[in-house]
This record gives C-alpha cells, structure tokens and sequence, in this order.
C-alpha cells in the first residue's frame, strides 16, 4: 500500500520556513546596518542629515582629524585599553586557574561571587569609588587620619587604568574558565607524574593549552577599554582627562554648537577601531575548539592541591573581590545614608533616610526607576522572544543566511552603547514614520536590543544547542511542521534557559546607562541616565539613593538566578 | 632474571567514591626489573589502583612504598604528591600535550629535572630512536598515528628513567592487527630498558603474554595473585577460572566420602560421575560448581585414556567450523558442553574424555 504524503505538510517543510527566515535576516540586518549607515552618511555630510542645505562634505573629518584634543582622547583610551589588557587579563587568566583548577577554600561562594562586577553598572562604581576613595572619600579619610594623608587619586589616568582592568577581569575569567573546564585533566596530570609542580603545571601545560580564550580575553578586554564610557566620565573627567567616547558626550560642550557632522566622525572613528577587533575576536572563537580536548569519561574534575598555598590564593581572590566590589558598594551605600561627609563628622550625626525620601520628591526620578524596571521586566522578555525569533532561525539551518546572520550579529559588538543609543535618535529623526516614537520608551527598548542582540542571542542559541536534534526528527517524521516543532518541541524544551536568559538580559538592561544618554527626555529617563545627568549637576544625595536603588534591583535579579540555577556563563 | 627486591608495594589500600568501594583492601607487590599485570574486567578499579599508586588518587586507607621510602600512609599522613614519586606514568588516553612538539613532550621531565638543553636533546633523541620515532621529533602529536602517540607517551615516561612504569591499557587504543604486534614489542621494549613496570589490562592474552606476575583484580578485591602459567593452569576460584579462557561451567553434586589424598573426589552431573580435582573447596558443600577448559575436553576417539580420565557418552548436539578448529556442541545432562576437535564429526553419541586434573570442582 503506497503512502501519500498530505500535500499541506509538504508544502510546509518545503517553503514555508526559510521565506520567513530569510525575512528575519533581512530585519535584522536593516536594525543593524541603518544606524552604521545613517552615521557613515552624516560624517560625509556638512550639515545635519535633515537639514535641506547640507551637502556631501570632507569638512567634518579634516576638522576633527586635525584636532589635538581628539588624538588626546584616542591615545588616552588607546592606553587605558593597553593598560586594561596589561593588568585584568594575566590577573584573569590567574583567577581563572585557581578556581577551576585548584582546591580553593570556598569555591562554592566565590564562583558566583567573582562574575559580580558584570552585573554592576559602571557608572554606580565609578560613584561607589568616588565616595569611598575620592579626596574627601570614607576610605580616603580614615586613611588621612591615620598617616597624614592621602596617598592616592582616584581621579585620573592611573586610577582609571587600575580601576578599569579591575572591574573587567571577569571577562577573561569568563572565557579562561570556561576554556579551562574543557582541557583533559589527564593532561596536566601526566605533568605532575613527570614531576612538575601546580604552578609549573599552570605555567607549561594549562595556560598555554587555553592560548586561544586568552588572545579572545585581550581583545575583548581591548574593545571594552575603547567602549569604556561611565568610568572616565566619573574618574576622568573631573581631572581633565578625555576618551573617546566622553570626548563624543562632551562634543557640543566643547564646541559650543550641537555639530552632528563632528559626532558622526568621532562616532564612526571609534568604530573603526572596534570593529576589526569584533572581526579577530570571531576567528580566534573558532579556534579555541582546536585544542578543547574531550574530558576523560564524565569523570569529575580533579583539583590540584595546593596545600598551604590555598590559603595564599584564597587572600588574592578576596582582596580582589574586596577592591572591585566591596569598596565600590560600601561607599554608596554608606553614602546614601548620610547628610555630608567631613573630616571629623561622627557617622551618627549624620545618619538619615532623607535621600530616599528625596526621591520621591522629583517625578523624574520615580519615573526613571519605574521605567527602568519595566524596561527590563517587560523590554526584556520582548527583547528575549525576538532573541528567539532570531535563534530559531538559525537553529539547523544549513543555509548561507546563517553566515550572514552570524555576521550582522556581530556589528552591534562593535558598537559602544553611546554610539548606539546617538544613531537610533537620529534614525528617528530620520525616518518620518519612526518620528512619533521620539520621547518613547520605545525607542530607548529598541536601542537597548540592538546593543545587546550578541549577548542575548548567545544565550539563547547556548539554550537551543542543548536540544537533541533526534527530538524535532521524532517529531517532524510523525508529520510535524517545522513551525509546529519549533513551537510545540523545540520552544517548551528550553523553558528554563529562556526563563534564564531574561533574567541576564533583565540585569543587563538595568545597568545600561550609555545607551540612554541621547534617548534620555522627558518620560523616557532611566536610572543609569540620571545618574549621568546628576553628576553633571553634583547632585550626589540624589545619586547615591538611585545607584542603592540599582544595586538592589540587579541583587534581586541576581539571587533569583542563582536560586533558579541559571548559569551565569556558558 | 627478576631478583626479589621490592620496588613498589601497596599494601591493603583501600578507596571509595562517594558511597561505592572501588578499592577493598588491594596488596599489590612490583620487584625490581619486573612486569606485573593487573587483570581486571571494565570497572573492577584498575585504572583506580594505578593512579592511587602515582600519587593522583588519594586512598582512604593503606600503606605505599615505593623503593625504600614510604609515599603514602593512612596512619601517619604521609601523602607524597604525584610530582614528588618520580613515577613514569602513562596514561590510557595518552595524554600527549597538543600545543608542544613530540620532542617537547618527550623532554618535559628532563626539563623539570633541569638537564641541559644539548643533554636533553641527545637523550630524547636517544630513546625516540629506541622507539623507532627518530624522525618525528618535530611532529605535534594530531600529526601521529594512534600507534605512533603511543610510543610518545611511553617515551615520555621512560626518558628521565623512572625506577617505576605504571601503564594504564598501554595497548587498548591500537588497531587489533597492530595490538598484537605491539605485545611483543613492549615486552621486549620493558625487558631491554630493564624496566619494572606494573601495568593496566582488560585483555587477557594480553596480561599473559607480557606479565611476569599477573594480579587478578575482582571489584576492588585482588582475586589471585600468581605466574601466567599458574594464573591458567590453577586458578584457585571460579571467577579466576572462568575469568580466563573458554570453559565449560555446570552444576554437580560432590560425593564427600571418595575425597581423596591427592585431593581427587568423584562429582555427578545428573547421572555422569566425573573424576575432578578439588580446587578452593573443601569437599564440605555437596553442591558445587565444576569448570574445564574447552582446549583440554578430548573428542579424539584413539586417545589412550588412562586411569586419571573420565569418558561421557554424550549426544552431539551441533558442530561449527571455526577455521583452524571444530568446535563440537554436546549434551550434558540438558546443558551445552564444548569440545575441540580436528575433524567433522557424525550425528549421534561420542566419547567425550576429561583429565582427572582438568576439571576443577569449586
Ligand atoms: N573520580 C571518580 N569518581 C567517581 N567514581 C569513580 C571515579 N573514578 C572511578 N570511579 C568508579 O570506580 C570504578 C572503577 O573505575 P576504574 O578504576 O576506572 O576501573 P577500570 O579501570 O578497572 O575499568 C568504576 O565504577 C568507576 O565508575
Ligand atoms: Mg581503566
């Protein structure tokens, strides 16, 4: 008896999906290419883009090519880039071993506890050092009062470098560690039977068989020191110390005219550089499988015993966790509970609540918390399901499209959330239809996705790649559309990493500021914006109630993920 | 040829994981210019001993000593790490670092051992030649074949002259053609080097065709302890027994008053009496298990059968062509029993001949 295959389900797997993939690509790449393109045109322009007069121009690139205080800024961040890679990735790589590898005391706490500085937004640390290591800072103080003195300034290059490299060694511990878990523990076990000690160990056989996590942690590193926006603002600025990007923020104060040209070609410099550095960073992925050896047999790791120097590795990672975390937190926290701050002020005069209840007392304020909730909440489970859209279309799809994709994904990367958040005003400028959007949470979401397309569609393609592919055969060989597969098998299947996935795309939207600068208006402010437009005007009551307020958003945001299981890294 | 020093000796070690014992009290005894074999099927914990000997596993109870210094004592905390026992190690997987040369592997423990750079190269090019891998020095390992990453490992755990080998499965990765090629050469490769070795199999033929001494390891518990030969020829429980070779394995009863002297006792099996010899029973328990090797069960119907023999009359179930053999399938008491043979035999009953000290009653 012959079979016939119903003509709808044939129809189905033939056609349907990839007419609608390929229009998911082609959504994807105008989200993505419009903004760059819009600042490309606009720095070839000599006026802004929707002004009738303006005409193709050189002008703007000969005037800021020509500027010193623009090389100022460039090598500054070329050197606080150089400085961050110097010191947080050797450091990194370190923390990396001794928490994967070594039997450190308290591993179970730590191993969440370092990936902190990742959720905490730059600028509520740049403010949490400000107020406990400034001039008239806790720390600065009580340190005075005990040998005379300050004998550091937060405000500057060097602390900026130190800073910076701190606060981003969870990046090359992210990637180090991960690289870490997947080499054969049997390869430095041959090591030690051949004699070597742990450090040796380290240093000839772990280290060098992770090359490739490294090179990606440095040139990630690398590229967030040129994206590096809420930290020079704070430690920088005041001592007269520009980067690129502030140098970007600070473009019309300097000028004195608004000059959409000028920004455009900053805008587009900055992207120049990151760019190839997203472009090697991919390649060198693809390597970092070359040496990833299989683990002998599902048997569990087997630290290296360290003996008397667990203790010695325990004091680093704490005084590390100390510097990057506790020092931050502890000045705003102490911050947001007193009046003012003074040589010889007793803390307990000083108490009070009143920046808490402050807040309440400017509408914008509320407004921006209640915003920047509901902008993680709801943007980011919107944000989430289009991170899905996206996911599935790539899910087994052999298909050029997906080099295509792969690569449109990439340029947001490139894009510093300054930069992202500046060309999605002016593409609602741009766009007559777009333009109702402007002073919409709206469009702030759609930056904020843009900015974060990478890093949520690697979670959820970490979430997708989990699905046994025999699980949508079994279902497509009953008849299942692909549509059906997908929504019925492939979607239910990763519940939990979509669920895990929000929560991190969640803390990541709550510690965005940059990419709200320029979209920042009236109804449209979030916490991270205000902050930034506070400290223009020295309110640090009002900051240090709003940073509070952030850490403790993203702490709860936090312990859920932890309590639910989520993975923090892939 | 091995004289009686003892080089490594594990005396009643002990391991568990969690809730499963995988080492019950293993004694384990290697002397000097030795090769010793620890037998044992997937699972039983040889892998377990091994790297409980070089210092990678921490065992829950027991003494090691490895020459004439202590490495290891439960009761006086004495834990010598595996950098500090001067082991050569290799490991099943081989475990040959892919970011250095073959040379660069080869020479790490010389390197450790802070020999010379031209000292180093003289002697890792010594023993890669000893190994037949002159010419690949400059190779990375992905460039080699299995049999060739092999020789690397055990180069590299034999450069620097450890008084010990341990080898985990040294063979088990090869191709089945090269493997048996590759028993011959280790042997002789162990022997020249003057090497005391202890190493892992689940391969029988391999354990008795290299071993000086073979340690059959039954879940954590050594079984037997004993010569290849003896190991084969008078395994002193069933497991030992059945564990090596082809046998035939059936149920009798054991008639406790024809045990005699010699250790003889007359067993029935439904109603054949076989004349046995006593192994690890006392004669004590009349039902017992009884085991012959199929190689020593006689078909041939010229065989001049003395009085140490038993002759059945068994019906021929089956025969299969087996190449250099037959193997005859008869009936015993409703139950197969193999014999070999040279020729094709007729349907219907045959002769079938057991020796007395052939078929060991446990
Ligand atoms: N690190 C470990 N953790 C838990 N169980 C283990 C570990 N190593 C070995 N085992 C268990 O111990 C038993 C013996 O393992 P092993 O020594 O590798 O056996 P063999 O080498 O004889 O095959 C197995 O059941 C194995 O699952
Ligand atoms: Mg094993």
């Amino acid at each position: 008896m012959m079979a016939t295959i119903p003509a709808t389900l044939a129809r189905n797997r033939m056609r349907k999906l990839p007419s609608g993939r390929y229009a998911v690509v082609a959504i994807v790449a105008i989200l993505v290419l419009s903004p760059l393109l819009l600042i490309a045109y606009q720095s070839a322009l000599n006026g802004p883009f929707f002004a009738e007069s303006s005409r193709l121009d050189s002008g703007a690139w000969q005037y800021v090519l020509g500027a010193r205080q623009f090389w100022r800024a460039f090598g500054t961040s070329a050197v606080v880039a150089t400085g961050m890679v110097g010191i947080g990735v050797p450091f990194g790589a370190v923390l990396a071993f001794i928490m994967v590898r070594t039997d450190i005391p308290g591993r179970r706490i730590l191993e969440p506890a370092v990936l902190i500085p990742i959720f905490l937004s730059p600028i509520v640390t740049a403010f949490g050092y400000v107020v406990a290591i400034g001039p008239v800072g806790f720390i600065s103080l009580w340190v005075k009062s005990i040998v005379g003195s300050v004998p550091w300034n937060v405000y500057g290059l060097p602390s900026l470098i130190v800073i910076a490299a701190l606060t981003h060694v969870p990046h090359t511990y992210l990637y180090v560690s991960t690289a870490l878990r997947s080499v054969n523990p049997e390869l430095e076990e041959a090591a030690r039977t051949l004699g070597a000690p742990p450090w040796r160990v380290a240093l000839d056989i772990s280290l060098p068989l992770v090359r490739p996590a490294l090179l990606f942690s440095a040139s990630l590193t690398f590229l967030l020191g040129f994206e590096l926006f809420g930290l020079p603002l704070v430690l920088g600025d005041p001592a007269g110390l520009l980067v690129l990007t502030t140098y970007l923020f600070k473009l019309t104060t300097l000028l004195g005219v608004p000059s959409y040209q000028m920004m455009a070609v900053v805008a587009l410099s900055i992207v120049v550089v990151t760019l190839p550095l997203v472009i090697i960073q991919r390649h060198l992925l693809g390597q970092a499988s070359r040496f990833a050896t299989i683990r002998g047999r599902g048997l569990a790791l087997r630290p290296l015993k360290l003996g008397r120097w667990r203790w010695v590795a325990l004091t680093i990672v704490m005084a590390w966790l100390l510097l990057t975390v506790a020092v931050p937190l502890a000045g705003i926290l102490l911050r947001s509970v007193v009046k003012g701050w003074g040589e010889g002020v007793s803390l307990s005069r000083v108490l009070t609540l009143d920046h808490f209840r402050g807040l309440a007392d400017y509408p914008n304020l509320i407004r921006g918390i209640v915003n920047t909730i509901a902008l993680g909440v709801i943007g980011g489970a919107v944000s989430v399901a289009c991170y899905l859209v996206v996911g599935l279309t790539q899910h087994r799809w052999a298909s050029r499209g997906v080099a295509v994709l792969d690569f449109m994904v990439l340029i947001p990367r490139a894009i510093p959330g300054l930069v992202g958040g500046l060309a999605f005003l002016w593409l609602i400028l741009f766009i007559p239809a777009l333009r109702p959007l402007r002073d919409s949470m709206i469009a702030v979401w759609m930056a904020y996705s843009t900015v974060w397309l990478a890093y949520g569609l690697r979670l959820i393609s970490t979430a997708l790649l989990q699905v046994g592919p025999e699980l949508e055969e079994a279902a497509q060989t009953a008849g299942a559309s692909p549509m059906r597969v997908r929504w019925e098998i492939t979607i239910p299947l990763v519940r939990l990493g979509l669920i895990g996935s929000w929560l991190l795309i969640f803390m990541m939207f709550v510690r965005e500021y940059s990419t709200g600068v320029y979209l920042f208006g009236a109804g449209t402010e979030v916490i991270g914006s205000l902050i930034v437009s506070l400290w223009g005007a020295g309110g640090l009551d009002l900051i240090a109630a709003l940073s509070v307020v952030s850490v403790a958003i993203v702490s709860v945001a936090l312990a859920t993920a932890l309590r639910l299981g989520v993975r923090l890294h892939d | 040829m091995t004289d009686q020093t003892p080089i490594l000796t594990i005396e009643s070690v002990e391991k568990s994981f969690g809730t499963t014992a995988v080492l019950q009290g293993v004694s384990v005894t290697l002397h000097e210019g030795e090769v010793v074999a620890l037998l044992g099927a997937s699972g039983s914990g040889k892998t377990t001993l091994l790297r409980v000997a070089g210092g990678l596993e921490r065992p829950d109870a027991g003494r090691i000593t490895i020459g004439s210094s202590v490495v290891f004592d439960a009761s006086s905390a004495v834990d010598i790490p595996a950098e500090g026992r001067n082991l050569g190690f290799v490991f099943q997987s081989y475990a040959l670092w892919p970011h250095m040369t073959v040379a660069a592997n080869v020479g790490y423990g010389l390197r450790l051992r802070g020999a010379s750079a031209a000292d180093r190269e003289a002697r890792v090019l010594a023993v890669l030649e000893r190994l037949g891998l002159g010419a690949l020095g400059n190779r990375y390992p992905h460039q080699l074949s299995g049999g060739q990453q092999q020789r690397v490992a055990l180069a590299r755990a034999v450069v620097y002259e450890p008084p010990i080998v341990l080898l985990d499965e040294p063979l088990s990765n090869l191709d089945a053609n090269l493997r048996e090629e590759a028993r011959a050469w280790l042997r002789e490769l162990i022997v020249t080097l003057r090497l005391s070795a202890l190493f892992v199999t689940h391969d029988q033929v391999e354990a008795l065709a290299i071993a000086d001494r073979v340690v059959l390891l039954n879940r954590g518990i050594v079984e037997q302890v004993g010569t290849p030969e003896s190991l084969y020829g008078d395994p002193k429980s069933l497991f030992a027994a059945t564990f090596l070779g082809s046998n035939n394995v059936f149920l009798v009863m054991l008639d406790p008053t024809s045990k005699q002297a010699d250790g003889t006792a007359m067993v029935s099996c439904g109603p054949h009496r076989i004349r046995s010899t006593l192994q690890s029973n006392s004669g004590a328990t009349p039902a017992s298990t009884a085991a012959i090797r199929v190689e020593r069960v006689s078909v041939n119907p010229d065989l001049n059968v003395g009085p140490d023999w038993t002759s059945l009359s068994l019906q021929l179930r089956t025969s299969l062509y087996m190449g250099e053999r037959w193997e005859h399938v008869f009936d015993l008491n409703g139950h197969a029993f193999r014999a070999w043979g040279t020729r094709r035999l007729e349907p219907g009953r045959h002769s079938v001949h057991l020796p007395v000290e052939g078929v060991w009653v446990f």
